[in-house]
C-alpha cells in the first residue's frame, strides 16, 4: 500500500497507457507546482528582497 | 510448383485433393520457411519458386484446419514456429478429433480455432484463458473463429501472465506506511529541488522574456506619443512625466551589464508585477528621472532576470542611460554603499541627509547583498551628467550597442 504504486495501480490501460498517463499527471503536478505554488512561496524566500524600507523588509 | 498454384487458385477443389495440394506445398514451403535457419537456401528450388508466394501459401493453408489427422507441419506458416504449448494443444486438438473450420479466405493468423475447440482438455487448461471459445454448440465459419482468437490474442491472451508478478504479498499497514512516508519524503525533496530549478533558472527565463515584450511595447508608445516640451535652457533634462503604479515608464541601458542589457523600469517596488516582471522598480515618491532630487530604484541581484546581478561591476566613471518617451539620460556612476535593510535615508533627495532639500539629480539602485541573502543592501549611486533629447537619437556610449538596436528596431526613437 505504497502511494505510487497505488496510483499506478489506479491508472488504466496497460504499462504503455499507464506510463503515458503518468506522465501526463507528473507534467501537470510540475505545472500547478510552477505556476501557482511556487510564485506564492517565492516571497517568503531570504534571498528575493531588493527594497530599502521602514521596516527592513 | 506452378500446377500446385494454379490449383489453389482454382478455389475449393475436392478434399483429398486439397490434402495433397497441401503436402506438395508444404514441403516446399518448409523449405522457404527454414532456409534462414538451416542455410540451405541456395538449392536448386530457388529457379522454381513461383513468384507470388505469399499469395499461394494463404490459399494453401486454410485446408490444413480439418486435415487433423495428417497436421500441417508449422514450419510452413508464415508466423514465427509455434511454441511448443501450441504444439501441445495441436495434439490434443487432434486426440479429440474434432473438425474445426471450413475451408475460408481468411488468412490463417495462428491456429488458435483447432485450440480453441480444446478448451476443456487438461494441458490447455491453465495455459489459456478459457473465455469466449465455447465450441459445443454449432461451429463458426473459420472467419469468425479467427477474428475470436486474434481478439483473445492481443486483448488478454497474454494478460494473465504479465499480471502475475504484479499481484505481489500486499504489504502489511506498518511497512505500507513506512514506505508511502519515505515517498512522500522523496517527493518533497524532489519538489524542493524543482523549487531550486523554477527560482533560478525558470524565473529568469520568464522574466527575460517579459522585458523584451514590455520593452518592445514600451518603444511602440513613445513612437505614436509626442515628447513632453523642451525646457527653455538646452542644458536643463525635460523631467518625465508621473505614471501610474506598476507601469512601466523607461528602458534602462548599462554597458558595464554588457552589450546587450537592458531592463525596463516601471512604476513601485512591489515584487508582484514590478520586480518580479517588469525588470526595475522606482520607489514611490522618489524624483522621476531628470528631476531635481533622487531617482530612486531597486531590482533583483539573483532570481527573475536579475536586472542588477553585476551591481557591484560598476566603477566610478560607468554610465547608465535611462531611455524615456521624452529622450536619454545618462547618469554617471560614483560610488557605492552596503546598508541594512531598514536605511530608507539612502533614498532622500541627498542619500544620507535626510534633512538637505539637494539641487543634484542622482539616482540610487538598490540590490540584495549578499546575493542570495536578505541581509544587506546594496546601494549604487549615479548623478545625471548628460541628456540628450529623444529626436537627437540616442547617445554615443549605448548608439551602436545590441541592447540599443534591439529596442529601436521595433520602433523606438
Amino acid at each position: 500500500m505504497s502511494m505510487y504504486g497505488f496510483i499506478w495501480r489506479s491508472l488504466p490501460g496497460n504499462w504503455f497507457v499507464k506510463l503515458i498517463l503518468s506522465l501526463i499527471l507528473i507534467a501537470a503536478v510540475v505545472y500547478l507546482l510552477m505556476q501557482y505554488v511556487f510564485p506564492v512561496v517565492a516571497p517568503y524566500m531570504p534571498f528575493n528582497n531588493a527594497t530599502v524600507t521602514d521596516g527592513g523588509q | 510448383m506452378a500446377s500446385a498454384y494454379d490449383k489453389v487458385q482454382g478455389n475449393v477443389p475436392p478434399a483429398p485433393d486439397r490434402q495433397a495440394v497441401w503436402i506438395r506445398s508444404n514441403r516446399h514451403g518448409g523449405a522457404v520457411v527454414n532456409s534462414p535457419y538451416s542455410g540451405d537456401e541456395a538449392d536448386a528450388e530457388a529457379s522454381s519458386r513461383p513468384t507470388i508466394r505469399p499469395a499461394q501459401r494463404r490459399h494453401v493453408t486454410p485446408p490444413s484446419d480439418d486435415s487433423t489427422s495428417s497436421r500441417p507441419d508449422p514450419a510452413s506458416y508464415s508466423q514465427p514456429l509455434p511454441s511448443r504449448r501450441e504444439l501441445r494443444q495441436r495434439e490434443a486438438a487432434a486426440a479429440t478429433g474434432a473438425p474445426t473450420a471450413v475451408y475460408s479466405d481468411a488468412p490463417p493468423i495462428r491456429q488458435d480455432s483447432a485450440v480453441g475447440s480444446a478448451a476443456g482438455h487438461p494441458y490447455n487448461r491453465g495455459h489459456e484463458h478459457n473465455s469466449g471459445h465455447e465450441h459445443g454448440g454449432g461451429h463458426l465459419g473459420a472467419g469468425g473463429d479467427i477474428g475470436r482468437a486474434h481478439a483473445g490474442d492481443g486483448g488478454r491472451g497474454d494478460r494473465p501472465r504479465g499480471r502475475g508478478p504484479v499481484e505481489r504479498e500486499p504489504l502489511g499497514p506498518v511497512r505500507g506506511t513506512i514506505r508511502t512516508f519515505g515517498e512522500l519524503c522523496i517527493t518533497a525533496g524532489l519538489v524542493l529541488i524543482l523549487f531550486v530549478v523554477w527560482q533560478l533558472w525558470w524565473t529568469d527565463l520568464a522574466a527575460n522574456r517579459d522585458n523584451e515584450v514590455l520593452a518592445d511595447e514600451l518603444a511602440q508608445d513613445w513612437q505614436n506619443q509626442d515628447p513632453n516640451e523642451l525646457p527653455e535652457d538646452p542644458d536643463e533634462p525635460v523631467v518625465a512625466d508621473p505614471v501610474g503604479k506598476n507601469e512601466a515608464f523607461g528602458i534602462f541601458y548599462i554597458p558595464r551589464f554588457g552589450g546587450d542589457y537592458y531592463r525596463t523600469v516601471a512604476e513601485g517596488v512591489d515584487l508582484e508585477p514590478v520586480l518580479n516582471r517588469m525588470g526595475l522598480g522606482r520607489y514611490p515618491n522618489s524624483a522621476m528621472p531628470g528631476d531635481v532630487g533622487n531617482f530612486s530604484i531597486a531590482g533583483h541581484r539573483v532570481t527573475y532576470g536579475k536586472p542588477l546581478n553585476q551591481i557591484a561591476e560598476l566603477r566610478p566613471g560607468d554610465e547608465i542611460v535611462v531611455q524615456t518617451k521624452d529622450g536619454f539620460y545618462t547618469y554617471t556612476f560614483r560610488n557605492f554603499d552596503i546598508i541594512l535593510p531598514d536605511a530608507i535615508e539612502v533614498l532622500a533627495p541627498v542619500p544620507d541627509m535626510p534633512d538637505s532639500k539637494g539641487k543634484d539629480r542622482i539616482l540610487t539602485m538598490t540590490a540584495c547583498n549578499p546575493m542570495f541573502s536578505a541581509r544587506e543592501r546594496y546601494v549604487a549611486y549615479a548623478e545625471l551628467t548628460d541628456w540628450t533629447p529623444a529626436n537627437e537619437g540616442a547617445p554615443g556610449s549605448i548608439k551602436d550597442s545590441e541592447a540599443y538596436k534591439k529596442v529601436s528596431k521595433k520602433g523606438g526613437a
